[in-house]
């Protein structure tokens, strides 16, 4: 006979939740009654006596001063004796296992609960769980692009760009490519994940390094502003990535979309709170995560090595950092380690490689005018990290931060569209990465006085008119539209993310409400913030659509046009590192400058 | 020898359930070689108050003591446990296990979380032959913890910052938890809980019938009110509770109080079948304060020797402050009462 459930709002007005649920058991075939809301306790505990419920489910919006009204619900009950023969289980908005437990509940149901836990439990079953529904896959948004370029004469000097520079690098190399080679070669990951030595690997290694990565492995000295954790930190660490599984469930926030795909960042110096930013992110439908390093790093020969915290912004970069990070990540959690823009650019890509993750990030011209690593030597290590992310099969977004330093879109897109066609002539598969914020080019120019769509909708359709090529605008998205109030600062996440969406692009990078004015680590509160607002610009804006206006479309030709011409100067200059030097793809009126990190460490093989 | 069950039992949230607790730890760690066992019907030990974001005392368990817990509570402790048997108690917070403590440490301790529940888990523990068992309360929750042999009440600022007002309302509380027990005399009639009008004329038909009543379930204050009202017609009735909790939960305390007044002056006599033992009233000045322009919660307290001397004076059980005190006083309570069990 199947059995009797009563319903029963423990409160003056909502009920809803309780009509779901009651439609659900009623489907499943069974017996229910559902009580109108604002009864005493009294009524209801007499009701499940006169109607002889096998099962209660009350819900209750939890408020100030609930708990007391509930404890003695759960109280009257028992002493009335019903408890004896019938289990009771709260529902609401509130309601976690932990406090059902304090209140004397027999089961919880909280937000994200299913008719199938009700069912389980009004069976009196243990509810498993399905964790396929819930179990995100790890999804390569390159997969279907052709990389074709689509327009006839930006191919050709893409073509002829790609074959000066592949002719400039032939048989040059740097510290940073020997670091890598050997990483490649010489280190056994497999060795190395089982705890075997590995001194043949770094008797080499060091003699390539700076000497303050040097002193660490000829005498043992840390970076100054990095210590080691302890065991006990790491015994502490486990125990919260175990404790973060028992309840974690990943899910989507696309509502009806598959794209785009979701990223957060995360590099607090400390690993350890990466990680538990990295589980609120996946924990709130992050799609993946995207690891920053200091700057430093980018300026240093060589990585350290062992399980590091760094006092400053930006977590460092070593085997043991990167894999503790992996080991705490959801398996359908993209990863990204950043090899864009330093001296270890070649080597990150290996070390990624190695350990797991799914994304670099590679651009020699971000990094040559706008991050401060000299044009050859990051031409140079930029080929080799190619050929690496190409060997490693890891997709490398190509970012135009040079935008932020003022270089015109199209003189980035320029750059950035070298890189990707470069990228597929190496067997790689590139990501076009333009901003899609606020950015000084727009300030200076006004494409952004009026709104910030139409310039970011030119951006994504220029870019598409060209190459047949996966988009992720970034990084963040509405940088710099974004102020202190957190209010203020997800309602421009929520805008740009719909804009995205509506414009079909693969993925996006999102901000934390506190990123620009934090004045220290970002907090998980603000993480959250971005997070649940780009989920709700989703559920707004499910499938719908957006047409260019008129703007939009003539700043897109204007790019495309830009690009042409910027490319033109380029095969015309015959020399890319020149072309660099020069200016052609962002000037120092524009705010870009030939970096010096690295001078003169090109050297024939 | 028997095991001896002793519940701590709350007025409120925040009252000092979890202090007093350890204070007894404190004092059997130091004593006579006791065994002990612990549960809770709650959810005790956690490092932050789920209401107000506010940290609370956590409870250290020694090796050798059993402990009958949710699995999940395992998962936020780092004492470990040897398991020795599954409950066959299913919580919100997962099964219920029953383990022995081998390595110290704190404990979330979260156990059957109500009075049928709690009695197997109870005789569970006994079989494994401990010396005393301890409940931990949950809020004001007070029903499940008729299945322990003596209680504890923990009450103080939280409940109700205004002292003398505390003071009454405890004074009651404890006349109401040591109501005598009553035999039943004559003509004897039973009735289930009295939870609607039609529930009371049914009982009143059945109190003008009989000599005894008995009532085996709970009562709702208004009814209980209806009873004092028609008293003139129920003069030298037995009304025979099943315990003193069902009284307790009958509505607001002193209301509750003033109308039992009201029956016996009448010339009813009110009893229960089981008695409860109360050993003692700990008090706790600690409230947590609402910041209106925060927020948020803070620590903040009343008079700490003025609720003590109230409190004292208003219930007639031995009353302490186990942080200022220590917990001497209440375990020697607990052992006085141990002796004669």
């Amino acid at each position: 006979m199947a059995k009797k459930i009563l319903l029963a709002p423990v409160d003056p007005v909502h009920d809803i939740g309780l009509k779901m649920v009651n439609r659900g058991l009623r489907e499943a075939g069974y017996d229910t009654v559902l009580l109108p809301p604002d009864l005493s306790t009294e009524e209801i505990i007499q009701a499940i006596i006169d109607e002889k419920a096998d099962t209660a489910v009350l819900s209750r919006t939890l408020g100030y001063g609930v708990a007391n009204l509930l404890a003695r619900f759960v109280d009257l009950a028992d002493a009335a004796g019903i408890r004896e023969k019938v289990r009771i289980a709260i529902g609401g908005m509130a309601v976690r296992p932990e406090l059902a437990q304090e209140l004397g509940f027999d089961a919880s149901f909280g937000p994200g609960s299913t008719v199938e836990e009700t069912i389980a439990f009004v069976e009196g079953k243990e509810f498993i769980k399905d964790t396929n529904l819930s179990r995100k896959q790890a999804r390569d948004m390159t997969e279907g692009y052709s990389y074709k370029v689509k327009h006839g004469r930006i191919g050709e000097l893409l073509e002829k760009t790609t074959d000066m520079i592949l002719a400039w690098t032939e048989g040059k190399t740097s510290p940073g490519v020997e670091r890598a080679i050997l990483r490649d070669e010489l280190w056994d990951v497999n060795k190395w994940r089982g705890g075997q030595p590995t001194t043949g690997f770094f008797s080499e290694y060091a003699g390539l390094c700076d000497e303050i990565v040097r002193n660490y492995y000829e005498k043992g000295e840390l970076h100054p502003k990095t210590r080691r954790f302890t065991d006990k930190d790491v015994e502490k660490l486990r125990a919260h990535v175990e404790r973060s599984r028992v309840d974690l469930q990943t899910p989507s926030i696309q509502h009806t979309l598959k794209k785009p795909i979701i990223f957060n960042q995360y590099g607090t110096g400390c690993p350890y709170m990466d990680i538990a930013h990295i589980k609120a992110s996946e924990a709130y439908g992050a799609d993946g995560v995207v690891h920053f390093d200091p700057s430093w790093g980018a300026r240093t020969e060589g990585f350290f090595d062992g399980f590091l915290t760094h006092q400053e912004d930006g977590t460092v970069i070593t085997p043991d950092n990167l894999m503790h990070i992996c080991e705490s990540l959801e398996k359908g959690t993209l990863w990204q380690v950043r090899a864009h823009r330093g001296l270890n650019t070649p080597e990150t890509v290996v070390l990624a490689g190695k350990l797991g993750a799914h994304l670099t990030k590679i651009n020699i011209c971000y990094g040559s005018l706008g991050a401060g690593t000299e044009p050859a030597r990051l031409t140079v290590d930029g080929v080799a990290s190619i050929r690496y992310a190409a060997k490693y099969k890891l997709p490398f977004d190509v970012v135009t931060n040079e935008e932020l330093c003022g270089v015109p879109a199209y003189k980035a897109f320029a750059g950035m569209l070298i890189v990707a066609h470069l990228g597929a002539a190496l067997g790689g598969r590139s990501i076009l990465q333009p901003l899609f914020c606020y950015s000084p080019e727009v300030m200076i120019s006004g494409q952004m006085e009026d709104n910030y769509v139409d310039f970011n909708a030119a951006k994504i359709t220029a870019l598409r008119s060209i190459m047949d090529a996966p988009i992720w605008p970034g990084a963040p998205i509405g940088f710099l539209t974004q102020d202190e109030d957190r209010v203020q600062s997800s309602t421009t996440t929520a805008l740009h993310t719909g804009l995205a969406a509506m414009l079909g692009v693969d993925a996006i990078s999102i901000a934390s409400s506190d990123e620009a004015y934090s004045g220290g680590p970002i907090t998980v509160p603000s993480k959250v913030d971005t997070l649940r607002s780009a989920a709700e610009s989703f559920r707004f804006f499910g499938q719908s659509r957006m047409e260019l206006g008129r703007n939009a479309v003539q700043w897109s030709e204007e790019i495309v046009s830009g690009i042409e011409s910027v490319l033109e100067q380029v095969v015309e200059k015959g020399d890319f590192v020149q072309a660099l030097y020069d200016g052609i793809l962002g000037n120092r009126e524009d705010g870009a400058y030939p970096g010096r990190n690295g001078l003169n460490t090109v050297t024939q093989k | 020898m028997k095991t001896l069950v002793i519940g701590i039992a709350g007025t409120a949230k925040n009252t000092g359930k979890t202090t007093t607790l350890s204070s007894i730890l404190k004092e059997i760690k130091k004593g006579p070689g006791l065994s002990l066992a612990l549960t809770s019907i709650g959810y005790d030990g956690e490092s932050f108050d789920n209401v107000t974001g506010l940290p609370k005392p956590r409870i250290h368990v020694r090796p050798g003591a059993l402990v009958a817990v949710s699995e999940r509570g395992l998962l936020f402790s780092s004492a470990k446990l040897e398991l020795i048997r599954e409950a066959g108690v299913m919580t919100p917070m997962g099964k219920v296990v029953i383990g022995r403590v081998v390595k110290q440490g704190k404990l979330v301790l979260a156990g059957p979380n109500n009075r049928r529940e709690l009695r197997l888990v109870l005789d569970q523990l006994e079989a494994l032959g401990v010396d005393i068992t301890i409940v931990d309360g949950a809020l004001s929750r007070i029903a499940p913890m008729v299945e322990a042999d003596a209680l504890v009440l923990s009450t103080g600022a939280s409940r109700c910052r205004e002292i003398p007002r505390l003071a009454e309302e405890s004074g009651c509380m404890a006349d109401i938890l040591t109501t005598p027990a009553l035999e039943s005399r004559g003509r004897v009639e039973q009735v289930a809980s009295i939870l609607n009008q039609a529930g009371f004329n049914a009982f009143f038909e059945k109190c003008l019938a009989a000599d005894t009543v008995r009532i085996q379930g709970v009562i709702g204050e208004k009814l209980l009110a209806m009873i004092a009202d028609r008293s003139a017609q129920l003069v030298g009735k037995h009304l025979v509770f099943g315990d003193p909790m069902k009284l307790l939960l009958a509505g607001e305390i002193k209301s509750v109080h003033r109308i039992l007044d009201t029956l016996e002056k009448g010339g009813i006599r009110v009893g229960v079948e089981k008695q409860v033992r109360l050993l003692a009233v700990t008090v706790n000045p600690y409230f947590p304060k609402y910041r209106y322009n925060k927020g948020d919660y803070e620590a903040d307290y009343v008079d700490k020797d003025e609720l003590l001397r109230s409190i004292t004076e208003s219930v007639r059980v031995p009353c302490f402050d186990v942080v200022a005190q220590g917990g001497q006083g209440v375990f020697g309570e607990l052992m006085r009462f141990r002796d004669s069990f």
